[in-house]
């Protein structure tokens, strides 16, 4: 029973986002499971289980590294994970020009383009009830194409 | 943006002041109106205590946010006493939520609502990306000076029947695994999350065609398809992605599952984009358009991403028919005239297969396992499927709408960057903009050209709004619903309409194959009419048309359907005796022909019209060559003929129409060429009416009948409706009030669109018979 229980509260929340507690990666240990409460009406029960999990959480003002995956005109968006940031051009330093060959964009001695690694910023957050949007900047020392 | 840019200082009036609170960190996001910081500062006010003593009276005053915006700088601290003017407390930014991503300004990060009318989405690859109208008129601005700078423009191209066909399932499988390896050009690939493999054969000539116009044009893929096939498919046409890059939308992104937009890429600016595709509905017939024609390789496959769209108009659809899909499905192959008369009896075969199999479809329909987005093409597919069995699944291969299409987009780019140069050195004043040069060249093509149709539109709807006479119209063409003297073309589906035979007594009216228009159309290039006569009248008659490239398959399959004999009609030979025989240059051969090959017919409505011809088509057959008559004693005759045949084809109607409402077709041209001004009773000047006239007419006689005798509570039928079973109903009688007013206005709507009032009489009875009715009630 327990095993049963372990394998679905495996399958059901890792991998999952909630804009409580961020991406649920993995889960560790499980801390209490509650008596069984058969649900009237059905013959399913119900179990309360407390379990300790490794999570992302994305904090503003944290610095990521992060892959690119969209380049356009308006500025790209990178991969951190499971959480998706997008870096709009104002965010960029100001050398930084949309090329559409490409697309990239061309910085003095930078170019971010799709599949290209950046570190980035994450300056602004938005929780939904499953999933977390981040918007980021690469504007700051030390930010930008990871070489 | 310097005016977005807040330098905040405390007031000179305020002078000296105490920095009391600082409510903000720098970097911090603000709205408008927030407190930025308190300051304390000092009035003096004299007599407020006493007569002759000055009073210090403390006062508080605060800097607010003069909009959304992040702090930038905070150059004062707590309890600080600033005294100069020129100090700054606080620099600011201004934020005008520009772009906002999942609803959230991705400058300031302030969470902004969504706004569809002053936010618009741009970006090919993402819906959670949406940007202002200015910030996208900037960044079009950008895009357009880019495109200047390379001499290039925009160009939008669908995938679907565009640039490739595709299509899935296990008879396809099949029959590639038969083959001994993928034919040429065919490309096969499973999508993500799915093992069905996609087959997709590309358009002839599209590596050219890609290689070419990239270089005047930078490609935008829009397609109905989704995300996922969409890729595969530009990887699949364009592996190292040098014509598309990520400039691709898709379904997922589109947030319309009918309708395409250019405003969803350009928002602000169309006048450097051109768009093909092979559909103009789903753009909403956009003056960017430049429509191909549907490439189809794979049998019965269509469009499997079209399977949410509407239907394409009806014209369109008659396409498919196994009668005309084997000419009409191969243009190109008639351009090249290389067609075999092989090849069409292959498709033929084919076709009538597919319409057996479609019943038996369902069978199939089960075990194939497909991906949810193409359920509703899988009944098509299933139908392939069979067909496959039978056949080699596919069309002959020689299309050359991209050569064309080539062409035409060079020389809209051509004269674009043309009238550029006029505007910049000003010898016009009009911006070069592609929409009025397609228009241009458009209506270039069929200047001039005054068309009838003849069993082209099918009736049940206004013809104004059928795809072709939208399409010949954009094109410059005139259409009329009437035969006047002004038409030059009549553009016929099969002879022995009235208005063939009406057309064939003038010698200056050219009758033309439904193909001539589409050609026209799709070459933008006005084809000669001699290729393109009816086979019934072409058949043997060499002299018009010299090379006549496709003649041995259509007579091959309108010979198809003929054989019923014709019935007898009486006293319509003597109403044909006084018409004058007309000479056609070298049509006399036609006439014999057309008797020949008149016998198709097996509607009602034409039999009149053929008996007809069959009389004065011999009377002609002796004449031939002079073409040296008056013109308008021609007209005038033509006239006349065409009115007691359509007289007598009203008659001839009214015995049958009870009983045989489906007429398909065929009584179009009972629409607007019955000049009827004799007062006859079957007609109540339904001219602006452009539906089935003559099924009206006996439902006037119908009617006129029930309001002589009856209570004339069944009167509900409005002018359009074709529908007998409701006819049925009303006669039956329906006592309840309501109906019967709503009879009622329906009698008056219709009262007020009879141009003629004969029938004056007959409407005032009626009324009075419905207003006595809703009294008694």
């Amino acid at each position: 029973m327990k095993e049963f229980l372990m394998r679905n509260l495996h399958g059901d929340v890792e991998g999952t986002c909630s804009g409580r507690v961020g991406f649920i990666i993995c889960v560790l240990t499980v801390t209490n499971i509650s008596p069984g409460k058969v649900l009237p009406g059905s013959g399913l029960a119900e179990f309360v289980v407390h379990y300790q999990a490794i999570v992302f959480k994305p904090y503003k003002g944290e610095v990521v590294d992060a892959i690119v995956t969209s380049v356009n005109q308006i500025g790209f968006f990178a991969d951190v994970g499971p959480l998706q940031v997008f870096v709009a051009q104002k965010l960029m330093p100001s050398d930084f020009k949309f090329d559409s060959n490409g697309p990239c964009y061309r910085g003095d001695d930078q170019m971010i383009e799709k599949n290209g690694q950046v570190r980035l910023k994450i300056v602004g957050l938005k929780h939904q009830a499953t999933q977390i949007n981040a918007v980021g900047t690469i504007k700051e020392d030390y930010l930008g194409q990871i070489q | 943006m310097a005016d977005n840019d807040f330098r905040y200082t405390i007031p000179a009036e305020h002078l000296p002041a105490t920095i009391i609170t600082i409510k903000t960190t720098k970097d911090k996001t603000m709205s408008e109106g927030d407190e930025l910081l308190e300051y304390e500062y000092v009035v003096q006010r004299e007599g407020f205590v006493d007569d002759d003593k000055t009073a210090l009276i403390a006062r508080r005053g605060e800097i607010r946010a003069s909009k959304d915006g992040i702090v930038e700088d905070i150059h004062v601290k707590k309890g600080q006493v600033v005294s100069d003017e020129s100090t700054v407390a606080i620099d600011y930014k201004g934020c005008d939520h520009d772009t906002q991503y999942e609803g959230m300004c991705v400058v300031c990060c302030k969470t902004v609502l969504m706004n569809q009318e002053s936010h618009v989405l741009m970006a090919h690859d993402a819906t959670s990306l949406a940007v202002s109208r200015t910030e996208a008129k900037r960044l079009e601005h950008v895009t357009v000076d880019r495109l200047l700078n390379e001499g290039k423009l925009s160009l939008i191209v669908d995938l679907d029947q565009t640039l490739i066909h595709a299509t899935v399932g296990p008879a396809i499988d099949e029959w590639i695994n038969s083959q001994g390896g993928m034919p040429q050009d065919v490309k096969m690939f499973p999508l993500p999350d799915s093992s069905t493999p996609y087959y997709i054969k590309l358009r002839p000539h599209l590596e050219r065609f890609l290689q070419k116009i990239s270089a005047l044009y930078e490609l935008h893929i829009y397609t109905m398809g989704t995300r996922n096939y969409a890729s595969a498919v530009a990887k699949a046409i364009d592996p190292d992605g040098k014509f598309f890059s990520q400039r691709i939308l898709s379904r997922d992104e589109n947030l319309n599952m009918t309708q395409k937009s250019i405003e969803r890429l350009f928002p602000c600016d169309t006048s450097m984009v051109v768009v093909i595709d092979d559909r103009a509905d789903v753009w909403q017939y956009s003056p960017n358009l430049v429509k191909v024609h549907p490439y189809e390789y794979f049998v019965g496959a269509g469009d499997i991403n079209a399977g949410h769209l509407p239907k394409q108009d009806a014209v369109v659809k008659s396409e498919s028919t196994p009668s005309t899909e084997a000419t009409e499905s191969k243009p190109a192959a008639s351009d090249t005239s290389s067609s075999t008369s092989e090849t069409a009896t292959e498709s033929e075969t084919v076709a009538t297969v597919s319409a057996e199999s479609a019943t038996a479809s369902s069978t199939d329909k089960a075990d194939e396992k497909k991906p949810e987005d193409l359920e509703i093409a899988a009944a098509m597919l299933a139908k392939a499927g069979k067909v496959i069995k039978a056949k080699a699944p596919v069309m002959d291969d020689n299309d050359n709408e991209l050569k064309h299409i080539l062409q035409i987009l060079e020389t809209i780019h051509e004269r674009f960057y043309d009238d550029r140069e006029n505007y910049k050195a000003k010898n016009t004043r009009r911006q070069p903009d592609v929409k009025d040069i397609i228009k241009d060249m458009k209506r270039n093509v069929l200047k001039g050209v005054n068309v009838v149709f003849s069993s082209v539109i099918p009736l049940g709807q206004p013809p104004q709004r059928a795809d072709i006479w939208r399409q010949a119209e954009s094109f410059g063409a005139n259409c009329w619903t009437d035969l006047s003297s002004r038409v030059t073309h009549v553009v016929a589906a099969k002879a022995g309409t009235a208005k063939v035979g009406e057309a064939r007594r003038r010698k200056n009216v050219k009758i033309v194959r439904p193909e001539w228009l589409y050609h026209s159309i799709g070459k933008w290039q006005r084809q000669n009419e001699a290729d393109y006569v009816l086979p019934e009248l072409a058949n043997k008659s060499p002299p018009i048309s010299t090379t006549p490239p496709h003649n041995p398959e259509d007579e091959r399959i309108d010979g198809g359907v003929e054989g019923n004999e014709s019935e007898d009609q009486g006293g319509i030979s003597e109403g044909m005796n006084n018409v004058e025989p007309v000479k056609i240059e070298g049509w006399d051969d036609m006439a014999k022909e057309l008797e020949e090959e008149l016998g198709d017919l097996d509607d009602t409505d034409f039999e009149s019209d053929t008996r007809v011809f069959r009389k004065s088509g011999l009377s002609t057959a002796v004449i031939s060559g002079g073409n040296d008559f008056d013109e308008d004693d021609d007209d005038e005759d033509s006239d006349n003929g065409g009115m007691s045949m359509d007289m007598m084809q009203q008659g001839g109607n009214a015995g049958e129409e009870g009983d045989d409402d489906d007429k398909g077709m065929s009584t179009q041209e009972s629409d607007g060429d019955i000049d009827d001004e004799s007062g006859s009773d079957s007609q109540q000047g339904y001219s602006d009416a452009p539906s089935d006239t003559s099924g009206s007419a006996v439902r006037q006689r119908k009617r006129r009948r029930r309001s002589a005798g009856n209570n004339g509570g069944g009167m509900a039928d409005t002018v359009g409706d074709a529908d007998d079973d409701d006819e049925d109903e009303d006669e039956e009688g329906m006592d309840a009030d309501d109906e019967v007013t709503m009879d009622h206005t329906n009698t008056m709507q219709q009262s007020q669109e009879d141009e003629e009032d004969d029938d004056d009489d007959f409407l005032n009875d009626l009324e009075n018979d419905l207003d006595a009715q809703l009294n008694d009630d």
